[in-house]
Parts: structure tokens; sequence; C-alpha cells
């Protein structure tokens, strides 16, 4: 009796391993092997050998050769993509674009998917603050700032992209003395150029320096922003005191054992 | 013996349901196992002055390779002649346009720029650059803006002006105060001065840039500053700059570099 007993618990618990993942569901990668694959849109396959191209126009070969509705967010759309992905499911085609371009694909409706950058939200520890930015930028900028797979390059290798990187900041310069160059006799000449008025070297060249000379000013939280310094002193844990005889420091313990972090402020009134 | 045989069963059973969701895995396995094979395949290829595009198409309808790169190379053309496998042949091919490839998802080569030459720089769009300073506000606590990095010092000095006599006497006697013991106020101001000396000035850089993409379309490049009146003798040295100005007249300048202006010839 008591056998009996176990063996229908056995059956119940082996019959619940088994719908497990039926319930859950397959991962997006084992859709393709259910029998959504007969209804599911993105399963049609497209040819897509289109060179040198942009985001926009990939996703819209692929759109029209899938019978897709597929929007592109205008933040990612005028990337350019050199594609030569055959002949390939409409699927596979968005994964692979979007992988490559760090972005992500969804599904917003029946037969309709949107293109687009990924979500962020505010962050809750102070500690969390380099990985989000990171996260943020497109993956170019990522690997151009020397923070590509930040999260795997040893301590030693984080220091020296620091050291020499720091946000591009000579690049900042560079670009305004090469876009100055471009516009110096227009200078002399007029009071002011409207930006629709540059080319396309012109522009790039405002944007870079406009980017990045934002960017230096963020290098700290973007190379170091996982390290232990006064930007993640909890204020449940931090003490107050007075160094030099007017000093006031705010300081707290540093991350994993590490020397305490902390800054200070001349308090007494200047004479 | 009957319950042997029930076991077996009900060993079957388990192990289906163990190996059910691991469809999806020998898949992706299968998928990428293939591309290895093709990686693995000896090739023998000659390019004279060919663009990137030209020598990826090839490598997909002769070889079967998925292929996305991004961006355009700085060198838009090379002449490459090669024979080995396919996988030391992308290597090659990356290294002369300054890329570096990896398998992505789909088990597509996907080509990413190395920059390692001073005059390539990543694609740079005025929506794209629009969204990743508001995604950064997102992420940023939100506190005061500090361009200057002078906030925070004066919010402790505003903290030691709060300070009661017994506080101050502690602290010259050595004594560390612990901010969790002190008034609501205080910890307040403690907390403030944190946040802005860790966030502010990068508060102040993305708000800044967020401002210059929104208002790009109508922002100009031009000298600040009055242009020497004509007939004037000396030549001037003018300060020149992007200035952006919203429709409530906010204006904000980046200064760009510096030209002569002077009498006209």
């Amino acid at each position: 009796m008591k056998a009996a007993g176990f063996q229908c618990w056995l059956v119940i618990v082996n019959s619940a391993a088994l719908l497990v993942p039926l319930i859950v569901g397959p991962s997006r990668g084992a859709a393709a092997l259910t029998t959504a694959q007969d209804t599911d849109p993105l399963s049609a396959k497209v040819k897509l050998c289109l060179g040198n191209t942009t985001l926009q126009s990939a996703v819209a070969a692929i759109s029209q050769q899938a019978g897709v509705k597929i929007e592109v967010g205008e933040a990612v759309a005028e990337r350019n993509v050199v594609v030569e992905l055959g002949e390939i499911t409409a699927q596979e085609a968005l994964d692979a674009l979007t992988d490559m371009c760090g972005i992500v694909w969804r599904k917003v409706a029946t037969g309709k998917y949107i293109v687009k950058r990924r979500t962020v939200r505010p962050i809750t520890q102070p500690s969390q603050i380099g990985d989000a930015l990171r996260s943020t930028l497109p993956p170019d900028l990522r690997t151009y700032l020397g923070l590509a797979n930040w999260d795997k390059t040893s301590p030693q290798d984080q220091f020296r992209l620091q050291m020499t990187l720091n946000g591009r900041s000579e690049a900042s310069v560079t670009s305004a003395s090469k876009l100055m160059n471009l516009l110096r006799q227009e200078l002399q000449q007029s009071d002011a150029i409207p930006f629709n008025k540059l080319d396309g070297m012109q522009r790039k060249y405002l944007l870079a320096n406009l980017l990045l000379r934002q960017l230096s000013r963020t290098a700290d939280l973007l190379y170091d922003g996982d390290q232990p310094s006064p930007h993640q002193i909890d204020p449940a844990t931090a003490t107050l005191m007075i160094e030099q005889d007017s000093i006031l420091m705010v300081k707290g313990p540093g991350l994993r054992n590490s020397a305490e972090v902390g800054f200070g402020k001349n308090i007494m009134p200047r004479p | 013996m009957r319950l042997e045989i029930r076991f077996s069963i009900l060993l079957v059973i388990s192990l289906f349901g163990t190996v059910n969701p691991l469809w999806a895995v020998r898949a992706t396995a299968q998928t990428s196992g293939r591309v290895q094979v093709q990686l693995s395949r000896q090739v023998s290829l000659s390019f004279m002055n060919a663009s990137l595009g030209e020598v990826l198409h090839y490598l997909t309808s002769e070889y079967g390779l998925r292929i996305v790169a991004d961006g355009a190379p700085l060198t838009p053309v090379t002449s490459i002649t090669y024979s080995g496998a396919l996988k030391d042949t992308l290597d090659k091919l990356a290294e002369k346009f300054d890329f570096s490839w990896r398998i992505g998802k789909a088990s597509a080569i996907l080509l990413e720029k190395r920059f390692t030459h001073p005059d390539d720089i990543p694609q740079l769009y005025p929506a794209e650059l629009r969204e990743v300073a508001r995604d950064i506000l997102t992420i940023l606590p939100k506190i005061e803006p500090d361009p200057n990095h002078v906030l925070w010092g004066q919010v402790l000095i505003e903290l030691s002006r709060t300070f009661v006599p017994e506080q101050v006497q502690a602290l010259r006697n050595g004594a560390r105060l612990s901010v969790s013991d002190l008034p609501a106020a205080q910890q307040s101001l403690v907390q403030k001065a944190i946040l802005l000396r860790g966030f502010g000035v990068a508060r102040a850089a993305w708000e800044a840039l967020s401002f210059q993409m929104d208002n790009l379309q109508d922002s100009v490049i031009q000298p600040l500053g009055m242009t020497p009146p004509k007939g004037e003798a000396a030549a001037r040295s003018v300060t020149v700059a992007h200035v952006a100005t919203d429709k409530h007249r906010n204006t904000y300048s980046s200064p760009l570099g510096t030209i002569t202006k002077g009498p006209k010839q």
C-alpha cells in the first residue's frame, strides 16, 4: 500500500517534470521547432544580400519579403551596416542584425514587430552605475572607448585603457579643430553657419566633438564606476570627521574590505 | 519484477522530461557546429581593390556564410590574396579593414570595428545620441546638474553651519559622527553632497548633450562676441562656438576653437 502511494507520487512528480518545459515554454530559439513554425510569420525565408545599407533598409527588406510589419526605432534607423546574410529566416535575420547593433526586436502585435534600443531603468545601487552607463552606449562607441567586454577585462587592462583612452578626450579636440579648418573661410565671411547647411563630414566632426566632450566628463563613472569611490558611499554607514583642522570629510567603508573612501571641503570661511 | 518494470517506465518519463528543454540547445549547437564546419573549409581567394561589401558578398555566395558588418571601414578598398582555412581568411580580411569578428546570433559572422586608426570614429547620428543622452539621464540619480563640480562643497559648508556646539566640539576632538545618528535634515544634506559629488557633473554633461541634440536642427556655429568694426586696424581673435537655442530662448554654447577676424582686405 505504501509502495503504491510512493509510486503514485513519483508518477505525479515525473509528469510535472515533463510538463514544466511545456508550460514555461521553449526559448525563442526553440520556437522554430514547435508546430508554430508553420504559422509564425518570422519563419518565412528571406534573401538578404544587401551590401552597404542602413538598418532601416535592411529591416524593410525583411519586412517586405516575409510579409510582416516591422517598425524601426528612429534612434537606430540610420545605422550603417553591410548585410550579406544569404537565405535565412526572417527571425534569424532580425537576431543577427540586432545582435550586431546591440539592440532588440520585439513582437508588438500579431504580425507586427519593432526593432529598437533596449529600455533602461534608473539604477537602484550606486555600484550599478558603470554597467548601466556602458550598456546604453552603442557597441561601436563602447569599442572606441575601450569599454567593450569591460566586465571580462582584467583590472590591469582596465587601468591601461582608462589611462590611454579616458573618454577619448583628445579626439574631442581633434574633431573640433578639423571642423574649424573646414569652416574657417566661411566663418570669416559669415556671422553664423546653420547646422542644416553643414555637409556630412562637418556634421560628423561636430557631433564627435559634442559627444566626446560630454563623455570625457563622465569618464570616471564609465571606467571606474564599479570601483570604490565617493559616489558609492552609503549614508547609512558613512561618518563625518574633521581633517587638518578645517576640512569636513564624508567617509564611507570601501567595498570588499578595500580602504576607506571619502571626500571633503574646507568649511572655514575665507579670510 | 513488476516493480522494476514500473520504475523503468518512470525513469524513461523522467529522462523525457529532462531532455525536452534540451531540444533548443541541441538545435543551437547544430547551427553553431555547422558554422564551425564552414569556417574550417580550405579556401583560396584573391581580390584586387575590392570593397568590404564585395568580399563579404563573395564569401556568402561561395561558402554560404551569413555576415553582417557594423559600419563602413575607413579603408574603402583593399587587396587580399589568401589560401587557407576560411576562419583564417576572415582573420586576415578583418584585419585589413580594421575589424574584428565573432560568431553571433543565428550563427552569423559579425564584423565589428576596432578603431585602431585615430581618424576612425564611431557612427554618430543625432537621433541616436538624443536617445543615448535621455537613457543616461534616466539612469543617473535625479539631482541638480553641477557643471563646475562646486555644489557638493557648498552643501558641506551648509551642513557645517547646522552643527550644534556639541557636534562641533566632538569633531574638533577628533571624533567621528555617524551620519545615521544625525538629525534628518543633516542626513539629507550629507546624502545630497554624496550625490552631487558623484553625479552632478555627469548629470550636467548629459543634460547639455540632450539639450544640444533636441535643438540641433536650429543650432548654429558662430563667432562669439563682437566682430571688429569695419575700419578697425588690428585683427582680433574670436572664439567660435556651437550654439543651440530652444523655443524658450535658453541657450547652450560649446566652444570649438578660435578664428582671427580682422580688417577686411
